[in-house]
């Protein structure tokens, strides 16, 4: 009994005392952190080597794209259909834009991820700063961040008709919206700045990271803001320096600087570096190149995975490329199915005899109920596939910047007017790539010769043609099969998540 | 203690009647200590077809600290009738400070919970059994339970609204509201044909086709927009409910257990995939209900409609009503008695049959209405289990 009475007593008493405790005790707990919470991050920041980290990341970002980002900047240019089942990009082909297709989003926030991540990596270059006590190399490290950054701008200012460029990552709340111009000077000054602290070589010189960013990247990201700009002699100053520096070099084979031998080209002024590490299996880096694949190949080598067929390079395209007697241009951009060969006889006429649906690797293209022509500049033959791997296109590097593009950019700059500063006239610039081609030589260069052999030449890449028929308000041309351009269509809407988040959009673009 | 109140002795039919209140206070701990904290990851990437090593730091802070939940109840407890029926009831109001809410980033894909605001929830909980004797053979228990529950974010901290779920199906909480309730436009109807859609500067304007949603412009200011969205849920039941009924009779038992929910809205993305692929099977309610022409379907688009950008807006016509009934498990047995039965020696045995969840009833036109946070994202049928038992007691 006296267990129990003492137990009965002393209960309310303990309750008490705990109930005392949680009084002073506790609130003070409830504010505190968790007990063993540390909160700042355990890097060692002593080790000076590992600056190269943070800069890495920031490569790791930008060549990390979504399926969908290529193909939604790509698409809407007379030179390429959107196809397959992908709705939205079926609509903004045909002009059709709303603010909720999710691939405006995804690009959109692809982008901005790949922008933040470069301001992270920056502060964590600064951090090993004092470690690596290489002032030089730490200041290149930022400067590649920062050509990287805008080249995430670029595409954005020029898809979206501007863009918020972050200016404090905790501010984005508040920052306003920069139109396309705004954003173009801005990449033109952030340029100038950071060109001083980057090597002067072509990217494949680079023993550090063969294939990174150099002054020449700048230089291009630069050209292509003025052009945006439509200064020309701004445009003929950036490139003359690309050009001059005797860097680059126009691959003697067309064909195959989009195939595995292309990979860090002389003539590639960026690109987005893949690999299997030669290995059948195990860590890959890849992109997903499925949707400008083909459903239905017979490849080369069995097993091969096939694409979805969301990218189809157009009747006019086509028709445009045979009547100006292309090969190794038409062979490298399109792949033929036996239906579009067919398509092509009854809309053209006779067509040579190179043309088939198989190509130079013995893969078979077959007929497809998505698209009749596909991409050739991205799809890989599947005998370059590592023996092991049969993702579709594995292993295959994604080329952004070339030099025929920079050289095109010059001479259509030089019959603007413009004073180029390198021993190149307009037409010795189109009739290098030309002569690549297996064309014959042009004299008296017009503006229009040199938009055609861009078309020519870079068709189906990145929508450049895009951009430079929104840039010489040619909507006629835009306005192909049926589809009508006009220019308030020039731009995609903000994603309508965006507008939601961000009231600074709501007002759009002036 | 009413009960034992001097002015409650007269009355018969109570026996117990206890009045209770209570206020009390405490941290939940049960929350990640931080959500997409200043995290530095290793990466790799290919340089020149060799693997290097990267570092991505991240930018997004989470640091959490602990949800303050400070609750209040009064409630009673009563038994009446000779025992025979005892109530519980308890009216609540528990606000959560602090809470650890999932916010959207600016900009960037995905959100990050931060401790940003304070969610009230309030409601009744009742539970009543009454157990009653028939006869001496006979008897039985009838049990009931219910609760409501109101959820309201009562503050966040200086901000309007904060958005959460995904881009594409965007769930808010709003001050007034639900916590993530479900946000986007209402939808009123199917444009049934041409004269509909030229008439409406809506549909003319986004070049409509009969078959497509006519969504509410709710400022009718003849332009849908933003400002046209509304709040068209929550996933958070209002409503739950539970029962029990037991029967002795002699050696027979039986036993049911029900269990069912209402007020709660799903997101059936099953239907939303469809907007990134058309590949997706879709439902048979869908399926046989699509719009074919003028008069068939005021509720679903035509086929080619849901394939349109315009028709995938988020709307309410992805979310469905979450409510369902279930018999949780039903129990029949007959205990047989060895000994006295058979003879000295002889085991007690148990003859049972079970069926767990043996009916599920509800409305929403996916497989199974239990979903995680309120998204459909295909989810299996729940199987309903059949036991037949023998127990031998040695």
């Amino acid at each position: 009994m006296k267990v129990k009475n003492s137990f009965k007593y002393s209960v309310p008493v303990i309750i008490a005392a705990l109930l005392m405790a949680m009084v002073f005790g506790c609130t003070e707990k409830l504010d505190a952190p968790f007990e063993d919470e540390t909160f700042t991050s355990d890097v060692d920041y002593s080790n000076g080597e590992n600056m190269v980290l943070p800069l890495l990341g920031a490569y790791h970002g930008l060549y990390t794209r979504g399926w969908e980002e290529p193909l939604t900047l790509g698409i809407r240019g007379d030179d390429v259909n959107a196809a397959g089942d992908q709705v939205p990009m079926q609509e903004q082909d045909e002009f059709k834009y709303f603010p909720s297709q999710w691939n405006l989003n995804a690009l959109w926030q692809g982008h901005y991820n790949d922008i933040v991540n470069v301001f992270t990596a920056m502060d964590e270059i600064e951090k090993y700063r004092p470690a690596a006590n290489n002032d030089a190399l730490a200041d290149q490290y930022l400067a590649e961040c920062r050509v990287i950054r805008s080249y995430l701008y670029l595409n954005l200012a020029r898809a979206f008709g501007g863009c918020i460029v972050i200016d404090e990552l905790d501010n984005i709340q508040n920052t306003p919206l920069s139109n396309k111009a705004e954003v173009m000077q801005y990449i033109v000054e952030e340029m100038d700045e950071v060109i001083p602290n980057l090597p002067g070589v072509n990217p494949n010189k680079r023993p550090d990271i063969p294939g990174g960013i150099t002054s020449y990247t700048a230089y291009a990201l630069q050209a292509l803001a003025y052009q945006e700009l439509e200064d020309y002699q701004g445009v003929a100053d950036a490139t003359s320096e690309i050009i001059s520096s005797g860097e680059y070099q126009l691959a003697d084979d067309f064909y195959h600087l989009f195939k595995k031998a292309g990979k860090l080209d002389d003539e590639i002024i960026l690109e987005f570096q893949f690999s299997d590490f030669d290995q059948g299996e195990g860590d890959r880096f890849g992109h997903n190149f499925s949707p400008f694949g083909i459903g239905g190949w017979t490849p080369k080598v069995e097993g091969a995975g096939a694409g979805w067929g969301f990218y189809e390079p157009t009747m006019k395209y086509i028709k445009f490329m045979l009547d100006r007697g292309e090969t190794v241009r038409l062979e490298t951009s399109v792949v033929f199915t036996p239906d579009g060969i067919t398509e092509v006889q009854n809309e053209y006429g006779e067509i040579p005899e190179w043309i088939t649906n198989t190509n130079r690797e013995g893969d078979v293209f077959n007929n497809n109920a998505r698209l009749n022509f596909a991409s050739g500049k991205f799809i890989q033959p599947s005998t370059e596939l590592i023996p092991g791997r049969t993702g579709f296109g594995s292993n295959k590097n994604l080329i952004v910047i070339r030099y025929s593009e920079i050289l095109l950019m010059y001479s259509e700059a030089l019959t603007r007017g413009a004073s180029g500063n390198s021993s190149l006239s307009a037409d010795d610039a189109v009739n290098l790539v030309r002569a690549r081609a297996g064309l014959t030589d042009l004299t008296d260069v017009s503006t229009q010769d040199v938009l055609d052999e861009k078309l020519a030449e870079l068709g189906t890449e990145w929508g450049i043609r895009y951009y430079d028929m929104v840039r010489t308000e040619n909507t006629a041309e835009l306005s192909h099969a049926g589809k009508t351009f006009t220019m308030d269509k020039a731009y995609f809407p903000f994603p309508a998540d965006q507008i939601a988040e961000l009231p600074q959009l709501e007002e759009g673009i002036d | 203690m009413v009960s034992e109140e001097d002015f409650f002795q007269g009355v018969d039919l109570i026996e117990y009647l206890k009045l209770r209140g209570g206020w009390g206070q405490l941290g939940n701990d049960k929350i990640a200590r931080q959500d997409g904290a200043n995290t530095t990851n290793p990466v790799y990437l290919a340089i020149d077809d060799t693997q290097v090593n990267g570092s991505v730091t991240t930018s997004t802070f989470g640091y959490l600290g602990w949800e303050t939940v400070t609750g209040t109840n009064v409630g009673l407890t009563a038994e009446m009738f000779d025992g025979r029926l005892s109530i519980e009831s308890d009216y609540y109001v528990r606000d959560t400070e602090n809470a650890a809410i999932p916010v959207s980033l600016k900009l960037q894909a995905g959100s990050v919970l931060r401790n940003v605001g304070t969610i009230r929830n309030q409601g009744l909980e009742m539970v009543l059994n009454w157990k009653g004797k028939i006869s001496s053979d006979f008897s039985y228990t009838i049990g009931a339970n219910f609760s409501t529950l109101k959820n309201e974010v009562l503050d966040l901290y200086g901000q309007s609204y904060i958005n959460g779920g995904s881009a594409e199906f965007r769930q808010r909480s709003q001050v007034g509201e639900p916590l993530m309730s479900f946000y986007g436009y209402e939808v009123e109807g199917i444009y049934q044909n041409q004269s509909e859609i030229d008439n409406d500067p809506i549909a003319s304007a986004n070049g409509l086709v009969p078959g497509d949603f006519k969504f509410r412009d709710q400022d009718s200011n003849d332009e849908l927009n933003d400002d046209d969205k509304v709040f068209l849920g929550s996933y958070i039941p209002t409503f739950n409910y539970g029962g029990s009924l037991g029967l002795t009779y002699k050696n027979i038992d039986f036993s049911m257990n029900i269990m069912g929910q209402a007020g709660n809205k799903i997101l059936n993305r099953k239907r939303g995939e469809i907007i990134w692929t058309n590949d997706t099977n879709i439902d048979a309610d869908l399926a046989d209900g699509l719009w074919n022409g003028e008069g068939t379907s005021n509720k679903y688009p035509s086929a080619s409609g849901l394939r349109r950008g315009w028709n995938q807006n988020f709307s309410d016509y992805l979310l469905e009503d979450g409510a369902f009934f279930r018999i949780q498990n039903v129990q029949l047995g007959y205990n047989l008695k060895g000994a006295e039965l058979i003879g000295e020696g002889m085991p007690d045995a148990r003859i049972y049959f079970t069926a767990e969840r043996p009916l599920t009833l509800f409305k929403y036109n996916g497989f199974n209405p239990e979903v995680p946070n309120g998204i459909d994202r295909q989810f299996y049928p729940v199987p309903a289990v059949y036991t037949l038992g023998l127990n031998l007691k040695f």
